[in-house]
């Protein structure tokens, strides 16, 4: 093999391997028949997917966000932001992190917020493969269709620019945050991250200061991890396990005890106790069973099938992925409102471990391939078709 | 005298409270869907509206009479399955019924009662424009909700039934478990009742109620053959039964919200 052949083949046949993708004796690839349709059928999906982006103009609250919130300016500069976002903290709202990022997509105009979200939608899918310990383009695909097929609304939470930033947006970074501890407990032994002591603060902040429900929880995940790592693994206590939990609390508290939330409460007519207690009721039910309903059902499906029916155990990080979609889930009964996009967090760790499970018993039971296939393509076809409505329906609300 | 009775295990003690406790969920469903239907239908005027086609002054006798109408025929579409398909045990009705609550779409009272008030042949007035594809998928893409839930839920019942298959030498389990026979009909099914949403539009509730309704029915039989044939799956089934009875009750109130006067 002449030299530069050579110098070119060997680290790509190296690439492919660690990527897991099968090598014929002739060394050259061989993709799978399932991953060249898992290809074609998620290109199909991103092109309607950004087509539905490129339709939904900025609406309702993005016009306000494209102003100064001080002042009521369009914005023109960064100083406009921090300035609004101040306001927002001090009247309005905590969530100056993701509102802070939703102005700086929305200075950059229609075209380039569409590129970004749809960039931050992959990165999404993308991270949930991380956390399912399988990248590969089958697993990556799943990630894509379910994250739509079993949303509770679609337009609010991955289409309306406010909503993206609010829910894609900032479930990438919690997912980052979450890796951590999960790499820590399913590998050990592996060395810590460069420097993770140091950019797990920023990124602790931020996770906690995402939203009111996903924030505490994934705080509360890291305090099980430790408590895990100290008592059960009898380990010293990495110390970028507790800087990012530190930071994760800063960050809840920031957002959850911002004056701004404590200002929009009071404009809400008091209610009695009990009238608050069956509303909140209503809400938490309204939430698991109608919301929350596809991804739960899947979920549980699969767990008792993976528990019962093969006699398999759930490891650390599974439970530990469903603590914290319990925790993000009954978090809000402290909220007077549970909205539909709201549940977008857990709808995610929900689809985590629906695909850890999958993945896990496609390797007990291969031929169960069928069934899997089957089940995803018709949810594909059901993600599809619910673009296909938005592109068809939508008006958006001025 | 025999003192060595050895107790039973607390498993096998609450795998014989099933049954009773399977009656006594039931009952209790079927009172609080008797007091939504009275809501719904009191508050939809159908006992007022047979009333004065009929020339009575009073409604409270006709209002009964609807109510107990419907309770009883919501009892027949969950007890007659049970019988003809012969899974005769309360926890099975307590299933389909949970299954029923959970999934079935809600037709309204008044509608059935003005169901022949006017022409059924109609076509769908998503078709009057024309037949384009945007036309058909609005005529049809009610149905849709069938490819979230139904086609997945089918796909995890085949997957579960060939694990037990593979790994059982029970008898009840073939040795190839498969039922693709089953799909084929189903989906013959689902384009007449598209077919006939289509033709036929006043019967749109009663189409989509149809589809769901034998939908439910065919995961039903298949789910009863999957647990009798396997004891691992008895649990399970019992967990599954509580989270579709939660979505059942959410959906219950949600309905009694809507309508309570």
């Amino acid at each position: 093999m002449p030299p530069l052949a050579r110098d070119i083949c060997i680290p790509a046949q190296y690439y492919l391997i660690r990527k897991g993708i099968p090598m014929q004796s002739n060394g050259k690839s061989r993709i799978s028949a399932d991953q060249l349709c898992a290809g074609l059928a998620l290109f199909v999906l991103f092109i309607i997917q950004f087509v539905t982006h490129r339709f939904t103009p900025f609406m309702m609250d993005d016009f306000w966000y494209s102003t100064n919130l001080a002042t009521g300016e369009p914005l023109d500069s960064f100083m406009d932001i921090i300035e609004g976002q101040i306001w927002h903290y001090l009247n309005w709202g905590g969530r100056s992190i993701t509102h802070g990022i939703l102005q700086l997509t929305l200075m950059s105009g229609e075209f380039a917020a569409d590129i970004i979200n749809m960039s931050m939608t992959l990165l999404l899918s993308y991270m949930i493969c991380i956390l399912c310990n399988k990248r590969d383009l089958f697993t990556f695909g799943c990630a894509a269709v379910l994250t739509v097929s079993l949303n509770a609304n679609v337009q609010y939470s991955m289409v309306w620019q406010a909503g993206v930033v609010n829910y894609v947006y900032s479930t990438v970074w919690i997912l980052a945050f979450l890796r951590q501890y999960l790499r820590a407990l399913e590998q050990p032994q592996a060395p810590a991250l460069p420097l993770c002591t140091w950019w797990m603060i920023p990124l602790g902040l931020i996770t906690g200061w995402s939203n009111e429900n996903m924030g505490p929880a994934c705080f509360a995940g890291t305090v099980m991890v430790m408590i895990y790592v100290v008592h059960n693994l009898k380990e010293k206590l990495p110390l970028w396990m507790l800087t990012g939990s530190i930071s994760s609390l800063l960050g809840s508290i920031l957002v959850i005890l911002a004056p701004g939330n404590f200002v929009r409460s009071a404009t809400i007519a008091p209610m009695s106790l009990g009238e608050t207690l069956y509303a909140r009721l209503f809400s938490m039910l309204r939430a698991g069973t109608d919301y929350l309903f596809p991804s739960v059902l899947f979920m549980t499906v699969l767990i008792l099938i993976y528990t019962f029916g093969m006699k398999q155990k759930l490891i650390i990080t599974d439970y530990l992925l469903l603590a914290i979609a319990v925790l993000s889930y009954g978090a809000m009964a402290l909220s007077p409102h549970y909205p539909d996009r709201a549940t977008f967090g857990t709808m995610v760790l929900c689809i985590i471990l629906i695909l850890r499970l999958i993945n896990r018993i496609l390797i007990l039971k291969p031929l169960g391939r069928k069934a899997i296939y089957a089940g995803m393509a018709s949810l594909w076809l059901f993600a599809l078709l619910t673009f296909l409505n938005l592109l068809l329906w939508m008006q958006p609300v001025p | 005298m025999n003192n060595n009775k050895i107790p039973a295990s607390i498993s096998q003690q609450i795998a014989g409270l099933t049954g009773p406790i399977a009656i006594i969920l039931s009952i209790i469903l079927l009172l609080v869907c008797t007091y939504a239907l009275w809501d719904v239908q009191t508050a939809q005027g159908v006992g007022l509206y047979l009333a004065i086609r009929m020339g009575l002054e009073h409604t409270a006798g006709l209002d009964i009479l609807c109510a107990g109408a419907y309770i009883f025929i919501l009892l027949l579409m969950i007890l007659l399955p049970c019988l003809l398909l012969k899974h005769l045990s309360p926890l099975a009705f307590l299933r389909l019924f949970a299954l029923y609550l959970a999934f079935i779409p809600a037709i309204s009272t008044a509608y059935l009662v003005h169901l022949t008030d006017g022409p059924l042949f109609v076509i769908s007035p998503d078709l009057w424009p024309g037949l384009t594809p945007v036309a058909l998928y609005n005529a049809t893409g009610y149905m849709f909700p069938v490819l979230q839930f139904a086609v997945p839920a089918f796909a995890l019942l085949y997957g579960c039934g060939y694990a037990l298959a593979e790994n059982s030498d029970n008898e009840h389990i073939p040795s190839k478990f498969s039922f693709p026979r089953v799909f084929p009909a189903l989906i013959f099914i689902a384009v007449l009742l598209m077919i006939a949403t289509i033709l036929f539009y006043p019967l749109a509730p009663l189409t989509e109620y149809l589809l769901w309704y034998v939908l439910l029915l065919t995961a039903f039989h298949i789910w009863e053959k999957l647990i009798s044939a396997s004891r691992n799956l008895q649990m399970p089934g019992h967990i599954l039964t509580c989270l579709l009875l939660v979505r059942g009750i959410y959906r219950i109130m949600e309905l009694i919200s809507h309508y309570r006067l």
